[in-house]
């Protein structure tokens, strides 16, 4: 027993040199980057948490209109959850700022995949510290091993790769597809009646992924819990706190008056701000897809409601 | 409990620990309780199906051994009837139903009526029914003396790693091994670790990942599928089926290692067989071995008029088949199979007539067109195995070449345009859902597995490796143990063989 105990911590240490040393063969290749280290002992005007609807304000973009200086925490299909961590790093990292602007999408309160689930895991670098927060956030085991995992998967490494590549560079212009689509569309002579029935397959497509469980009520429950951890860490650090419910072209979300509700109350208990914009920038020029702001959308936002709020 | 799950990485070494720690006499109480626990993981309610087969089986015994005459054969009767009836109520009561139901309503040209019972499967319960019942016809044969020790026998019936989709245990081999004083032994606990991480492999790496490519094409209607999916999702899931199977015993015989129990093999490179009947004695042995003992001998065996042995070998196949599932299609697998071997035996005789074939019967590159044909034939079996009903079976089977002239063209144009073998275009037609890398990492896994084993010999070949110095086998250990964490599906898919 004394020499299977021997070899088996002996083996044990030898999968974790393993381990470590493929991670400092991807790490020195910058393909990973922490929540926590984004900045570090610095004072911003304003930061954004949100999905990739937020994600498309880049700094150098916003920050021309707006002559402020603020850094954009969002991330792809970032639920509560992994947005909360990155604002915990932010703090932690003794960041500061007076004002968050939360552009919160009602589907990011129903399912565990945009929050414990999240892949956005798979561009966090190995910090034991990240992984205490996970942990203590309520992450899985299944995200556990995922965190440790994806970072020597081929597949990761592809997303890495490409996430590093466009994460600092100013917002990709659309391959004007819905352009394209009308143009051929007129092309082969589809009417405006086709292209909407398009449109609305694709919408309906799309909101089978946004909420694949569903309305689901216990996740409701459980996130807005952290939506409350949110407000109480920006109280804590001295920010106010502002969520907007962003315009998409699909219309009202679902769960949408459910997550007003929610802010109502939150507004009343912990004075906080929230604007619904749903109904406003019901324009194809502002959007390369049915939801997603292209650079004019995102001009357009900064300067009619951003500079509102931050004012 | 599914070996491939989180749960199982706790309960195995808390299992082992407490094993080695308790005294020796505690240990068959132990090892009866972690059965249970595994098993209730499951439907904690089957484990009273369980417990029915154990003491039916446990007092037979005992009425078998002690009557005389034709009492005996009665006793005996009436432990397979309580077994069969069982699995018949569990597995086949819904089919016989809808075949029943079927007849009648072209009978009487009604429309067919489906008052189905609302039945789910307990996991493994053909393996743990052979099983119980061996232990009934080998007392029967005199061959074993019924089990006292009413615990030990349960633990017969319940031993975890084996439960669900055995290896199926003869009592001779295993219930002696329950009286063993297991020590701690470094050898056989590291073996017995590393057959269960090579069961991992084969199961999280090369059988679950084939698993997504071969659901692509089976689980979607085949109408609107070109042939050649067809022919590679086959292909795919021959191998699928074996890592999976293999890849369970080899987990099942590597816990026991471990605890220190020895379970019979359960395959021997069936994918190098040269005959159908040499893959049968080459694949799930322990299956294999009980119906040549318990059916096959008994309905003569091949001392037999010559015009009744292919009777008798068909009947065999139609019970394995029958055994695997209650669907036509297992039913055609199993007929199929039968046909194989009649089939094969009748060409083998005439060739063996003729001096130029028989001269070359024996020549390697004959010898190598018989594995060709004999896998060949195998999947071939396997397209009716995996089909969801005989209508997509047949049509898989009917249509295995359609739309070549658009296909064949295609690989051919992207060869001369990229120079190189178009690995993307050729598996297009099954990488919908999921990228080809994937697929040539499960490749990569088959490749390595064959050649493991084809170096290797015995059931542990694989452990060849012993023999190596210290750093070529700790590379090949971390190397093994990150290719499972890093190109592991870890989807939790439950073994194919479960459903049996």
């Amino acid at each position: 027993m004394k020499k299977f105990t021997q070899k088996i911590t002996l083996f044990l240490i030898a999968n974790i040199l393993f381990y470590h040393f493929m991670i400092y063969l991807i790490d020195g290749k910058g393909f990973l980057v922490s929540a926590c280290n984004l900045a570090q002992r610095e004072n911003f005007d304003f930061i954004m948490l949100g999905t990739s609807h937020t994600q498309v304000f880049y700094n150098h973009v916003v920050e021309k209109i707006l002559p402020k200086k603020m850094k954009n925490l969002a991330t792809g299909s970032a639920g509560v959850v992994p947005e909360k961590i990155r604002l915990l790093c932010f703090f932690e990292s003794k960041n500061s700022t007076k004002n968050i602007i939360y552009i919160l999408d009602p589907w990011a309160l129903y399912s565990e995949r945009w929050n414990e689930n999240n892949i956005i895991l798979q561009y966090e670098n190995i910090e034991y510290s990240y992984t205490k927060k996970l942990i203590s956030n309520g992450a899985t085991k299944t995200v556990l091993f995922n965190y440790f995992r994806d970072k020597l998967t081929s597949n990761a490494l592809v997303l890495i790769n490409s996430y590093i590549k466009t994460k600092d560079i100013p917002t990709p212009q659309p391959k004007q597809p819905v352009q394209i689509q009308i143009e051929e569309s007129k092309k082969i002579e589809k009417t405006l009646e086709e292209q909407r029935k398009i449109d609305e397959a694709l919408d309906k497509q799309r909101l089978e992924i946004l909420y694949d469980e569903g309305l689901n009520q216990k996740r409701f429950s459980k996130y807005s819990q952290d939506v409350v951890e949110i407000i109480k860490l920006a109280k804590a650090n001295h920010a106010h706190i502002t969520f907007i419910i962003p315009p998409t072209l699909m219309g009202k979300m679902p769960g949408h008056e459910e997550v007003i509700k929610l802010l109502e109350e939150y507004k009343q208990k912990y004075n906080i701000s929230y604007l619904d914009l749903t109904d406003e920038m019901q324009d194809q020029q502002y959007y390369w897809d049915r939801e997603h702001f292209n650079e004019n959308g995102v001009n357009f936002f900064t300067e009619h409601f951003l500079s509102k709020i931050l004012n | 409990m599914l070996f491939n799950s989180f749960e199982f990485l706790i309960f195995f070494p808390i299992v082992v620990l407490l094993y080695f720690l308790s005294p020796y006499k505690l240990r068959v109480i132990l090892l009866l309780v972690a059965s249970c626990i595994f098993y209730m993981y499951f439907k904690p309610e089957y484990l009273l199906i369980l417990f029915f087969l154990i003491i039916v089986d446990y007092f037979a015994g005992f009425f078998i051994a002690k009557a005389k005459g034709k009492k005996r054969l009665l006793y005996l009767i009436l432990s397979l009837i309580s077994n069969l009836g069982i699995l018949f109520y569990f597995k086949y009561f819904n089919f016989f139903l809808e075949n029943i139901f079927t007849i009648l309503s072209n009978l009487y040209h009604t429309p067919p009526l489906s008052p189905m019972l609302s039945i789910i499967l307990p996991l493994g319960l053909s393996f743990h029914t052979f099983q119980s019942m061996s232990y009934t016809i080998e007392i029967y044969k005199r061959k074993q003396k019924p089990e006292k020790n009413f615990l030990t026998y349960s633990l017969y019936v319940m031993f975890f790693p084996q439960l669900v989709a055995g290896p199926i245990e003869r009592p001779q081999h295993l219930i002696p091994q329950f009286y063993k004083k297991h020590a701690f032994e470094y050898k056989r606990v590291t073996d017995g670790l590393k057959m269960m991480a090579w069961g991992f492999f084969l199961k999280l790496v090369i059988a679950d990942r084939l698993a997504v490519y071969v659901d692509t094409v089976y689980n979607n209607s085949p109408t609107a599928q070109p042939g050649i999916a067809f022919i590679l999702a086959t292909l795919l899931f021959s191998y699928q089926i074996y890592c999976d199977f293999l890849g369970y015993s080899t987990i099942a015989m590597g816990a026991a290692k471990v605890l220190g129990f020895n379970l019979v093999n359960n395959f021997d490179r069936p994918y190098f067989s040269r005959s159908p009947a040499e893959f049968w004695r080459k694949w799930h042995i322990s299956l294999s071995s009980w119906m040549r003992d318990y059916i096959y001998i008994p309905l003569g065996g091949n001392r037999v008029p010559v015009y009744i042995w292919p009777i008798n070998i068909l009947i065999v196949f139609i019970i394995s088949g029958v055994w695997h599932g209650a669907n036509w299609t297992f039913i055609i697998w199993g007929a199929l199979h039968g046909f194989y071997i009649i089939a094969y035996l009748l060409i083998e005789n005439i060739c063996m007539r003729l001096p130029l074939i028989r001269a070359a019967w024996k020549t390697k590159v004959f010898k190598f067109f018989q594995v060709i044909i004999t896998f060949l034939l195998v999947s071939f079996a396997w397209i009716f195995f995996r089909a969801r009903n005989v209508q997509e079976s047949w049509y898989i089977a009917t249509h295995l070449l359609k739309d070549m002239d658009t296909y064949i063209p295609k690989i051919i144009y992207d060869s001369s345009r990229f120079h190189a073998i178009p690995l993307a275009t050729i598996f297009e037609p099954i990488t919908i859902t999921r990228g080809v890398n994937d697929l040539i990492v499960a490749i990569i896994g088959i490749i390595v597995v064959e050649i493991v084993y084809y170096l290797g010999s015995g059931p542990d070949r694989w452990l060849i490796l012993s023999k190596k110095p210290v750093y070529i086998r700790w590379t090949a250990y971390i190397l093994l143990i990150w290719s499972i964490i890093v190109f592991g599906e870890f989807a939790k898919k439950q073994f194919i063989y479960f459903a049996f």
